[in-house]
């Protein structure tokens, strides 16, 4: 593990900035840092960010990374905790003002919480997600997505359903937004082709050529409303 | 511990995410909607958070999954790239084996980044990257195996970078980005660039240039006027303009032409109230040379051969 910190780490400083293989090995780096034992875990609500943001600063800083003692790993934890630490306390002041030799010693008793089972505020899960955004649209008095909606289903100026390839009218723009866009899970291209009777590439280059950009034009419009 | 680079990064899900999402999805039709907009939304900050650690610039708002009324209308999860283009980042639910890509977003996209969520949002794993080229879409999905590391990304964005070819210019072949200079300077006047000279071929062609600097975007416009004074020989006039937001070009902005054993040939600074740059030089057949562009310690290259 030592070795395997050691050559990952060098392997980044060793590039220039901006070159291919230092942004490769940087990602690989970005990986083994996340699988290092003893990075700070916390139950704090600005972790997430604080913790994201340590691994940007690791990545602008690595290079100024200097090995302290004898464990480079441990060294590499600490450098990264101390960062971390002070970065929770405060999400707004700017990394000038971090000095990595004045603050956040080093403290084995601080690691170790489990971190998915302890941050707060689970506000939104998957299973759950259907119901609380019912809830929050609700609340809405009117949705710029819902007026969209209802325009492709009315087409009152028949601008959607007047737009088709020759000779084959149903499969007109307002159709194919109904079955590509509004019905969920969306239809596949090859099965709304297959319906309608016509050929694949046709029906993808009419929707591409045609239906995207007037119903992109559609859509800007009606958000000046809102 | 097994560690290979084809293993996924994972981005926590910090409060700003969620208030995105939450404020996007509340905008949509239906609750289903919603919860792609939602999720669509946590993938490309995600992604977004992600990209912060290289030297890759990033535009949200640029974005057709920040426009309220594209993300209301399309499946969109695109993140702009200013220099290269836009990738899209799918969001694939847990235990996910295929993927399918919206109909509306197969064009105009350098490749995917396959985001996967857990049941409890608070963090997503990055997957992998696929190249648009690597897919059939036919078939109109992948499978989940098809993905490639993280890092391929860079690959693409590296083979993007590679260098422009000056002669191909001579005979009317521009790579995208470099568009023609009345429209890339939106009807402002480019210096010196007519051609007085009716028996030689001249060609102008700019392209924009952005940096990330403390959180607000630099923009420029890179203008290269190229002259073919013999058949051997190019004359290059080099300019660099601010872009139509702004009167003058940053200041501290530096430029170096740099030869091919990477020693600076020619080099200039924006100095208060410039409005302009610009650099004079030619170059044989064959030769190659690198345009290097800084601005608060991010370096931006462009390489060229002619």
């Amino acid at each position: 593990m030592e070795e395997q910190i050691k050559e990952a780490i060098s392997s980044v400083c060793g590039y220039d900035s901006q070159s291919l293989q230092r942004q490769k090995n940087l990602n690989r780096l970005l990986i083994l840092i996340q699988q290092l034992p003893g990075i700070y875990k916390s139950s704090h609500q600005d972790y997430p960010e604080a913790y994201n943001r340590t691994l940007i600063w690791v990545s602008k800083n690595i290079d100024c990374f200097e090995p302290q003692g004898e464990s480079i790993q441990q060294s590499f934890v600490t450098w990264i905790n101390g960062y971390l630490k002070w970065r929770i306390r405060d999400l707004y002041v700017s990394d000038n003002s971090y000095d990595p030799q004045l603050v956040y010693p080093y403290s084995k008793d601080e690691s170790g919480i489990d971190l998915i089972e302890n941050i707060a505020d689970p506000r939104f899960s998957l299973s759950l997600l259907d119901t609380q955004i019912a809830e929050i649209q609700a609340n809405q008095q009117a949705r710029l997505g819902k007026a969209i909606a209802d325009y492709i289903q009315q087409d009152f100026n028949k601008k959607l359903t007047k737009t088709h390839p020759r000779k084959a009218p149903r499969c007109n723009c307002q159709c194919l937004a109904i079955r590509l866009l509004l019905q969920q899970p969306p239809q596949k291209i090859s099965e709304i082709a297959r319906e309608l009777n016509i050929n694949n590439q046709t029906l993808y280059s009419h929707w591409k050529q045609k239906c995207l950009p007037l119903l992109q034009e559609i859509s800007k419009e009606l958000t000046t409303n809102y | 511990m097994t560690l290979t680079q084809s293993s996924p990064l994972t981005i926590l899900l910090d409060r700003h995410a969620h208030n995105y999402a939450q404020q996007f999805a509340s905008q949509q039709a239906t609750p289903q909607k919603g919860k792609q907009v939602y999720l669509n939304t946590l993938a490309v900050y995600a992604v977004n958070t992600y990209l912060k650690c290289f030297p890759i610039a990033t535009n949200l708002a640029q974005s057709d999954c920040w426009h309220p009324g594209i993300r209301a209308i399309f499946n969109v999860a695109d993140l702009v790239l200013p220099n290269f283009g836009k990738i899209e980042c799918l969001a694939v639910l847990p235990e996910a084996e295929t993927i399918t890509i919206p109909a509306e977003v197969r064009e105009d996209r350098l490749g995917y980044i396959v985001v996967q969520f857990e049941e409890k949002l608070q963090q997503v794993d990055l997957l992998g990257f696929i190249s648009s080229k690597d897919i059939n879409f036919a078939t109109e999905t992948f499978n989940i195996n098809q993905l490639q590391p993280l890092e391929r990304l860079f690959d693409t964005l590296d083979t993007l970078q590679q260098q422009v070819n000056l002669r191909q210019w001579l005979t009317g072949f521009f790579p995208p980005d470099w568009q023609p200079v009345n429209i890339i300077m939106a009807g402002r006047i480019a210096r010196s660039l007519s051609n007085t000279d009716t028996a030689v071929t001249t060609i102008s062609r700019g392209k924009a240039i952005a940096w990330q600097v403390n959180n607000t975007e630099e923009n420029i416009v890179l203008v290269l006027k190229i002259t073919e004074s013999s058949s051997n020989t190019i004359d290059l006039c080099l300019q660099l303009y601010p872009d139509r937001e702004s009167n003058n070009l940053p200041i501290g902005l530096s430029v170096k032409i740099l030869d091919e054993a990477g020693e600076t040939c020619l080099s200039a600074t924006a100095k208060d109230s410039d409005d302009w740059i610009q650099l004079e030089f030619a170059c044989q057949q064959g030769e190659v040379f690198k345009v290097e562009m800084n601005l608060a310690g991010v370096t931006i290259v462009e390489k060229f051969a002619v």
